[in-house]
């Protein structure tokens, strides 16, 4: 199986499953919906419904067409979240002025984009190295 | 001229399979059309969803209504007044807000130790909370710092000596900075 079919269809699942624990009473700090998931992530209903929207694509892209579409969705995804954790850390730096002075506010939801980003792009890369391999053999 | 027959018979055989190998490529290519757009559009969406609500795009193009610049609360056995001196409140550590403690006989409260707990009433979005300083005539002054616009909730916690602390709350809008 290709790594970008494999990725799409477990990040799928994951993240997916993250979307509906947000609304789960007792898994977050605040009323149900919101406060910290864990008591790491910032979440709200729009947040976790974003979450269930990535899962269910990521899980479309590694079935549909058996997965025929995962390496498109390693990309679309790995870019949509590199240009919001910029936003994030630009957004932090920008209220408090320097970067030693980081306020660890949403922090955890911005490393958590980073990770997202850099192991989609890193699946698009590899799945791309793997096919070219194949084509070879 | 026997072959005629089986020729024409093969030819119009194999150009329906290729109208059929044709059909299929077409609906095919627009599946995958279909199927691009799909994933690309979504990963459009999900960009402009997530900067709306976890970066604050739509508390910047619709800026929350602004709050009350002077509330009032009740704290266990005090009133406290807050003001937000530094007008409309906004994302940073800028803004200058005062609050006035006082008993139920009206006495101003000088010996307190307030700390203003900040935190989002949309997300949990928790700062690093700020202790007041005391201005004297039961008045005190803090600089709390706001990182996202939007609604807050300001707990202030009132440790008076010999006393049990109580919490006050107050609902503020916060903006970006223009």
């Amino acid at each position: 199986m290709s790594i970008a079919r494999q990725y799409a269809r477990i990040f799928g699942f994951i993240i997916l499953a993250i979307g509906i624990l947000g609304f789960v009473p007792g898994l977050s700090t605040g009323v149900t919906g919101s406060g910290l998931l864990l008591g790491i992530f910032a979440i709200n209903p729009l947040h976790n419904l974003i979450h269930i929207a990535t899962g269910l694509m990521a899980l479309f892209a590694g079935y549909y067409a058996d997965g025929s579409y995962a390496r498109l969705y390693a990309l679309v995804f790995g870019i949509v979240y590199v240009l919001i954790t910029i936003a994030g850390f630009t957004q932090l730096l920008f209220i408090n002025g320097s970067l030693l002075g980081i306020v660890p506010i949403n922090t955890a939801d911005n490393f958590l984009h980073l990770a997202i980003a850099a192991v989609a792009l890193g699946v698009y890369i590899l799945s791309g190295e793997q096919a070219r391999s194949r084509a070879i053999s | 001229m026997r072959d005629a027959p089986i020729g024409e018979a093969a030819a119009m055989q194999l150009a329906g399979g290729a109208r059929a190998a044709s059909t299929a490529s077409a609906r095919s290519s627009r599946t995958d059309l279909v199927a691009r757009s799909v994933i690309i559009g979504s990963g459009i969406a999900v960009c402009l969803l997530l900067a709306w609500g976890h970066l604050g795009l739509g508390a910047y193009l619709f800026p929350p209504a602004p709050s009350a610049p002077r509330q009032v609360a009740i704290a266990g056995p005090y009133q406290v007044t807050m003001s937000a001196d530094s007008g409309q409140l906004l994302v940073g550590a800028h803004n200058s807000v005062s609050f006035v403690v006082r008993d139920r006989a009206g006495h101003a409260v000088n010996n307190a130790m307030i700390q203003i707990r900040a935190d989002m009433t949309t997300m949990a979005m928790p700062v690093p909370p700020v202790t007041a300083t005391p201005l004297g005539d039961g008045r005190y002054a803090a600089r709390p710092l706001f990182s996202m616009a939007g609604p807050w909730r300001l707990t202030v916690t009132i440790a008076d000596p010999g006393a049990p602390a109580t919490h006050a709350a107050f609902d503020v809008s916060v903006r970006w900075n223009p």
